[in-house]
């Protein structure tokens, strides 16, 4: 496994104590002793993988062209439907001509800033995903799309509205579980507890004479504290976020790692969504929109309007990467997708029309990335949706729900995706380790009691540690099976290899 | 583009007057909606469903004790001055309605006189294009705040911004910033109380529609399927009204062609108008929505759909439906849906026989109350303190804020009208109370003692906060709180206008 699943404990001095007690117990089964019951649960560093992440959504509306987003350069027909839009092939001589992946699909000038994120294994680049509904109306689309169900004229709570509402607060005392940067809701927020829209975070407080701000803010406590939802819990959030985010220096902030972000607001928000982060106020999920893809006419895909819009949304996600990511990092996921791709042959007016397909991004220390995941349909005519578009071959509920289960340790997808029964693509790393036998997500000495346990009473393994299965975890000399023979490579890899049992 | 110089082959631009309805054959065509192309599942289980109900109970909110007439003005307007109460008490529900209806009879030369200083608003295409178009731009936008402020045509200007968000362009790309200000013109204002099919017309040949949704490069054999969709979906059909891409895909070679003059063209003041470019139109056969469209139509193809559009029942639902949540509730009955579409069907698309079927339907003291959008509560707040207002700059930075600059959504669907889309961003709406009552608003301000007519009590500023804000019918639970805050008696101008400040960021200003 990649570093991406490293253990999650880095603190030299409690690896040092543990290596004792278990050095003085060891070689009888009665190891299990050695982990003492008062020894305070050390607190997991950031970016375990079996830690929730914080999503941060972000949908580029107005149906963004993924045919440009991430180039299929293997395809003939791509380059005859596009005589003046495609991106040449990587061994074109031509300055824009692509940066190739994988053989196949490659990268625009405009999108390369994500290389680092790609080759660093945290960039997943998702193609001929979308929604089985075969509306081309955006507002439709859209609709289906966020909140989460296809075809359903009739609900309108979002499926990360869902999901908030599903699950318990990463932090108990959290006030402000998520945060459309934007002046409303996204739909697929809508539903969701202690969520409000906040253009500018960084611009967010009582106007008016400085020396009443405080009596005015308790009158208009008392008035909204005496009528019903929705105004009354959008007033209590937006009174307790106007505090909470007086105490993060937006303005300020330094990006980690060298982080640059683009200017303007797209940049600007994903910079604050970063501060917020980190800020650890509990806030877990943030929607972002960037919009303008729309591009019927000049699409503009070397210089001009798409070039633009790639140029800010791979800046804006190459410095989130570096920000986040750099150093032990930050439990993020980050999701990108638009409501449906464009048309494979470009139109009259040097634009493309409306499609189907298209790719969705994913970044995240524990997305499996570094590739292009795709069951590719082909751009042949006889492989193309209706005739003319780019056909679907991943659900965008499989890729949602895989991160929804995976990421954000939801299991009732049910609630999640009504009606639809997913099937994960393979967008995360699994967080199984070998001698894990707790899935904390760190093997260390806390693992020896769940080693025995899983050993002696499997049974009550399995009640302790739901979901957490010893026969992957426990077989430590990979012979498939797990049983006495793992005792000993699991006491050398925890006393001899820092807890390194793969 | 064809040459430029032999305008005399072409029409220079059709008029855009009435379109007779189209032919009996072409209304026996069986235009009846197709099904939806998928089955609407059972909604009624599953967890996203019961969460659904339960959002959409919190909706649940009804009027307050308001007369009916009453009711009718803060409906129709954007927020009733005392004056405007005291026309509906006296005209009654129907006879206030009849008024507002009959728009042209009513007065506004003192709000003539206030925009006779923004000449943009007058000009013609190519003096626009002239022109910064930033500046023409904020003339409209100062023109659309100071009507809704100051028009005595209230139920116009509401049907204006109705119509705005219906036949929405973006006046932030490119020279939209300047073609805006002729269609808000010559699209919404000409036909906002007249009919339908004329605005639809219209709004066909408009440069800045057509500029907007990229139909200026829709060419023959290549075309564009931006207005096309548009068109169908969110200007006449809606989304379920029963088209297929294929409808899509033959509209948009019906309207090959058509376009506008570019900046070469002569005479001058042609430039930046409407054109049917015949040499870029497709010529052959087509079939829009069932019917057959023979080759050689010429710019009859894109008349005739529009022709079928107008006299399409599933546009009579659409712009029925439309109509009734933007001024009954987001869940109107089905029973008012269907009046207001047989008033359509029955007139030809009379927007005011609309109106009467929708008003003459309603109970208003069981209608919901409807939560202002950012800019209805702005202009509410501005209309009911009495607001002078000599600049505007600042007043967009506050639509800005709150995120309804006038003719700036970037989308073609036009400003959301849904309580879930405005309900979260509260806190600009208190600021503007706050910061216009503490004259923050540069180029607005509002005589405190004019609107309390020199009240020096908290219990008699309350009093004239009720009646100028609230038609006299403020909850007294919220009524003593403020007055609370008034105290100790007698309180201080700073107090009074905080007071004001407050009363505009309650609860019961946000709905109307």
């Amino acid at each position: 496994m990649s570093d991406a699943v490293r253990g999650a404990c880095g603190c030299p001095e409690y690896r040092e104590l543990s290596r004792r007690h278990f050095l003085a117990g060891a070689g009888g089964i009665s190891l299990a002793a050695l982990a003492p019951a008062w020894l305070p649960r050390v607190a997991l560093a950031q970016d375990a993988c079996t830690d929730r992440d914080v999503l941060v959504l972000i949908f580029l509306r107005g149906a963004a062209d993924g045919l440009t987003l991430c180039v299929p350069h293997g395809e003939n027909a791509y380059y005859a439907a596009r005589p003046t839009l495609a991106i040449p092939r990587p061994d074109d001589a031509s300055p824009n001509r692509a940066t190739d992946l994988d053989g196949f699909f490659g990268l625009p000038p405009a999108m390369t800033p994500l290389l680092p994120a790609y080759q660093s294994g945290h960039l997943l680049i998702a193609h001929a995903t979308g929604s089985t509904d075969a509306s081309r109306s955006h507002f439709e689309a859209q609709r289906y799309m966020e909140v989460g169900d296809p075809g359903n004229d009739a609900l309108f709570t979002g499926w990360l509205g869902r999901h908030l509402l599903g699950v318990a607060p990463l932090n108990p005392a959290s006030i402000l579980r998520a945060v459309a940067i934007n002046f409303g809701v996204q739909q697929s927020l809508i539903s969701a507890p202690q969520t409000i829209p906040i253009p500018d975070l960084d611009a967010f407080g009582l106007t008016g004479a400085a020396g009443t701000i405080a009596a005015r803010n308790a009158a208009i406590a008392d008035m909204y504290a005496a009528v019903s939802d929705p105004l009354r819990a959008v007033a209590q959030t937006t009174q307790q976020t106007i505090d909470l985010l007086n105490t993060i220096d937006f303005a300020g902030y330094t990006p980690a790692g060298g982080a640059v972000y683009p200017t303007g607001a797209f940049g600007t928000a994903l910079r604050s969504t970063a501060a917020l982060i980190k800020a650890e106020v509990g806030v877990e999920a943030v929607a972002v929109d960037l919009g303008g893809w729309d591009t019927h006419n000049n699409q503009g895909v070397f210089t001009g309007t798409m070039s633009g819009l790639m140029d800010q949304l791979s800046r804006g996600l190459a410095a989130m990467h570096a920000d986040l990511f750099s150093g032990n990092g930050k439990n993020v996921t980050v999701v990108v997708q638009s409501e449906f791709g464009r048309r494979l042959a470009e139109n009259g007016s040097f634009g493309s029309d409306h499609g189907h397909g298209n790719v969705m991004l994913l970044l995240g220390k524990h997305i499996a990335g570094g590739r292009v995941l795709a069951n590719w349909p082909g751009l042949s005519s006889g492989q193309l949706f209706e005739g003319r578009d780019l056909e679907v071959t991943i659900d965008f509920r499989d890729i949602l729900a895989e991160v929804v289960h995976e990421r954000l340790a939801n299991a009732d997808l049910a609630g999640v995706f009504p009606g639809y029964s997913p099937t994960f693509p393979g967008v995360t790393n699994s967080c199984f380790r070998r001698g894990d036998l707790n899935c904390d997500g760190a093997v260390n000495n806390f693992d020896i009691d769940p080693f025995v346990l899983a050993i002696t009473h499997p049974e009550a393994h399995a009640a302790a540690f739901p979901g957490c299965d010893p026969t992957r975890t426990g077989d430590i000399n990979g012979d498939g099976l797990f049983n006495n023979f793992d005792i000993d490579p699991f006491t050398d890899c925890l006393v001899n290899r820092d807890g390194n049992c793969d | 583009m064809t040459s430029q110089t032999s305008p005399s082959l072409e029409p220079a631009a059709v008029p855009a007057g009435p379109i007779d309805p189209v032919s009996a054959d072409a209304a026996a065509a069986p235009l009846q909606p197709v099904p939806r192309r998928r089955s609407r599942r059972d909604l009624l289980t599953g967890v996203g469903a019961a969460l659904s109900a339960m959002w959409a109970a919190t909706r649940e909110v009804r009027a307050g004790p308001l007369s009916s007439a009453r009711w009718l003005a803060e409906r129709i307007s954007f927020g009733p001055t005392e004056a405007e109460y005291a026309l509906a008490d006296s005209l009654g529900y129907e006879g206030y309605l009849e008024y507002q209806l009959d728009h042209t009879a009513i007065d506004d030369s003192a709000l003539q006189t206030r925009l006779s200083g923004l000449t943009t608003l007058g000009m013609q295409p190519f003096e626009l294009v002239s022109l910064p178009s930033g500046q023409v731009r904020n003339e409209l936008i100062e023109a659309a705040i100071l009507r809704a402020v100051y028009s005595p045509r209230q139920l116009y200007e509401r049907m204006v911004e109705f119509w705005n968000d219906h036949f929405h362009t973006d006046a932030g790309e490119g020279i939209n910033g300047q073609l805006r200000t002729v269609d808000d013109r010559e699209v919404i204002r000409a036909h906002a109380l007249g009919r339908f099919p004329d605005m639809l017309a219209a709004s066909a040949q408009s440069p800045s529609m057509l500029y907007y949704l990229d139909n200026v490069t829709s060419v023959a054999g290549n075309p564009n399927e931006n207005y096309p969709r548009e068109l169908l979906e969110l200007h006449t059909l809606g989304v379920t009204g029963g088209y297929t891409q294929q409808d899509v895909v033959e509209l948009a070679r019906c309207l090959t062609g058509w376009g506008m003059w570019n900046a070469n063209a002569n005479p001058v003041n042609i430039r930046w108008t409407f054109r049917y470019n015949s040499a870029t139109h497709d010529n052959g056969a087509k079939t829009v929505l069932g019917t057959s469209i023979p080759a050689g139509g010429g710019m009859n193809d894109g008349l005739t759909v529009l022709g079928i559009l107008m006299n399409h029942p599933s546009t009579a639902a659409f712009i029925a439906g439309k109509l009734c949540r933007r001024f009954y509730g987001e869940s109107p009955p089905q029973t008012l849906i269907d009046a207001v579409a047989t008033a359509y069907t029955s007139t030809g698309g009379d927007i005011k026989a609309m109106l009467r079927a929708l008003f003459l339907n309603v109970d208003p003291q069981t209608a919901p109350i409807k939560y202002k959008r950012p800019f209805h509560l702005m202009m509410s707040a501005l209309r009911q303190s009495g607001a002078a207002i000599t600049t505007t700059g600042a007043l967009r930075t506050q639509l800005q804020l709150a995120g309804q600059l006038p003719f700036r959504w970037p989308a073609p669907d036009g400003f959301p009208d849904t309580l879930d889309a405005w309900v979260g961003l509260i806190l600009p709406r208190w600021n503007f109370g706050a910061s216009l009552l503490n004259s923050n608003i540069s180029g607005s301000s509002v005589s405190i003692n004019t609107l309390l007519a020199g009240a020096n009590t908290a219990e008699l500023v309350m009093s004239r906060i009720d009646a100028a804000l609230f038609g006299g019918a403020m909850p007294a639970d919220q009524r003593e709180r403020i007055r609370q805050y008034l105290l100790p008696d007698p309180p201080t101008d700073a107090r009074k206008r905080e007071a004001v400040g407050l009363a505009i960021a309650s609860p019961e200003f946000q709905w109307h």
